[in-house]
């Protein structure tokens, strides 16, 4: 064992790092392999904004209009007990599906369907960076963006 | 003299025309030139008045939508104010998308009013048809040119100005009318660009203003704060700085902004500031540091879909001295070093 174990150390620099059990690490994830993932990430932000912008219910409202740039969503808060919700500790979706039916008179959407996943996204990238704290009590204004035309980042 | 009166606020809605006054509604006589040409009122010659605010009620074009009634309750919360205030500013955004349908049903709901109303266009009024249908609506024939007017009450020189003017960033994309409303219906337009007052308001301001004297007190309506408040949120006029400059040789400078639908409050130079909220919705807060962070209101429960709203009303004392009074439909909104009224 402590042989087997100098051989693989001498063997390469990256094995330095690796212990017994991380011969089945997954390799990194770098070049095409990373930008497709991020290119996959960053379409469905798009998607997540576009629903976020568009009223899915009977009422006109849209969570745009509430939550510009997605302030006020503080997914880094949750889970969390939220009175809205009776005081159950509730996931972000809870919440997300219960703005679309109370907030804006909306179906819904199932909670393993595309559209969830997207508004997820959306309200999670716009809040990128923030510090997860369960249960914080807090109002945040999203991430802070520059103004004017030509505003990078989104389809709209 | 001539004041706005409810009789002339009858004369105007019984015609079916018009259910709003703006100071060119009324022939000019020659005391009421006092406040435009001729010479300027001391404020010692203030006599004490109150006038309340709406703004921002965003009506769809939809039947009995939810922010109609908030709109009548906003209405019937002003008009049950004692004393009665002596007119009303509608700060902007009456409508959501600009459609005739969604103006007319504000202009029904606003003609309840006890007082008389002048109003200023806010970005959802008016990106649909260049604000054709709410000039048409709101403002006398008189006043088609420069959507700007200025009104003399008590001794107190009123001017409401349009801050919402974009440069053209539809014509170049194609976009259709609706389109353009779409855009600008999104607080986050990131192709609409900074708005402002632009240079013909500019121009009307310094000429409206040329003959008062120093100690004229002012109040300024905008939809938009005069200051950069969060420019990404067009929380901001862009000429804010000149509006300033040729106002700085008054000795007080109020000003008072709609569409920003929430309680803010700033002080620069000579002006001092106070947003206000709306009848639809509450915007959080952006992510800047605000210079008096403790004149704000508190989060709003998202299951009570009237929290985070209400009217306001302004009292002006006589030596100029004003204090702002939110009156929030929940009781909790407001901390209470804010609902015991602002001095502005
Ligand atoms: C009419 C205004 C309005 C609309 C439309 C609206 N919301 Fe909200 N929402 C609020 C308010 C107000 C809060 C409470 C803000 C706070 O906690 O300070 C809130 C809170 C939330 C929260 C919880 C934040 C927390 O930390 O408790 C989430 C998540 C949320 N909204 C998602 C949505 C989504 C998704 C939509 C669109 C389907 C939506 N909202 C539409 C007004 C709105
Ligand atoms: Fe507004
Ligand atoms: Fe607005």
């Amino acid at each position: 064992m402590k042989n087997t174990m100098k051989s693989v150390a001498l063997a390469s620099v990256a094995a330095v790092a690796l212990t017994a059990g991380s011969a089945f690490a997954a390799k990194p994830i770098v070049g095409a392999e990373a930008a497709e993932q991020f290119d996959a990430l960053m379409a469905t932000v798009a998607t997540g904004d576009s629903i976020w912008h568009t009223p899915q219910g009977s009422n006109g409202l849209a969570c745009a209009n509430c939550h510009p740039d997605g302030s006020a969503i503080q997914p880094e808060t949750f889970p969390k007990a939220h009175r809205t919700l009776g005081g159950r500790v509730v996931a972000l979706r809870d919440m997300i599906q219960w703005c679309l039916q109370a907030v804006t008179a909306a179906d819904g959407f199932d909670y393993a369907s595309d559209e969830m996943i997207a508004m997820e996204t959306y309200a999670t990238y716009t809040n990128r960076g923030a510090v997860i704290d369960l249960g914080k009590d807090v109002q945040t204004g999203a991430v802070p963006v520059i103004s004017g035309p030509g505003y990078p980042g989104t389809t709209h | 003299m001539e004041k706005i009166s409810r009789r002339n606020f009858l004369g105007v809605t019984s015609k079916g025309a018009a259910a709003s006054i703006v100071a060119g509604t009324f022939a000019p006589t020659a005391s009421s030139m006092i406040g435009l040409g001729g010479v300027a009122s001391a404020s010692s010659k203030i006599k004490p008045f109150t006038f309340a605010v709406l703004t921002d009620a965003h009506l769809y074009d939809l039947p009995a939508h939810r922010f109609d009634g908030f709109l009548e309750d906003a209405v019937a919360q002003v008009n049950a104010l004692k004393p009665r205030p002596d007119l009303l500013i509608y700060a902007g955004d009456v409508g959501q998308a600009g459609k005739a349908s969604e103006l007319e049903k504000g202009q029904k709901i606003l003609s309840k009013l006890k007082m008389p109303m002048l109003i200023i266009p806010g970005e959802h009024d008016y990106y649909l048809d260049m604000g054709a249908d709410w000039r048409k609506r709101f403002l006398p024939k008189s006043k088609q040119g420069v959507e700007a007017w200025s009104h003399d009450h008590n001794g107190v020189h009123i001017i409401g100005m349009n801050s919402i003017l974009i440069s053209d960033f539809w014509t170049g994309a194609g976009l259709s009318d609706v389109e353009r409303m779409g855009r600008v219906e999104e607080l986050e337009c990131h192709k609409c660009g900074l708005w402002g007052v632009e240079a013909k308001q500019l121009e009307w301001l310094k000429k409206d203003v040329a003959k008062l004297s120093p100690d004229t007190p002012i109040i300024t309506f905008t939809h938009s704060p005069l200051w950069d408040y969060y420019p990404r949120w067009n929380f901001q006029t862009k000429d804010s700085a000149e509006i300033r400059q040729i106002l700085s040789g008054f000795d007080k400078v109020m000003s008072i902004h709609g569409h920003v639908h929430q309680v803010v409050y700033n002080n620069v130079g000579n002006m001092t500031s106070a947003g206000l909220m709306s009848t639809s919705w509450p915007w959080p807060y952006p992510p800047v540091e605000l210079t008096y962070p403790h004149i704000k209101m508190n989060r709003q429960n998202p299951g009570d879909f009237k929290d985070g709203m209400g009217s306001s009303s302004v009292s002006i004392g006589g030596d100029f001295d004003g204090t702002m009074k939110y009156h929030a439909f929940s009781a909790d909104l407001l901390p209470a070093n804010v609902a015991a009224g602002i001095p502005i």
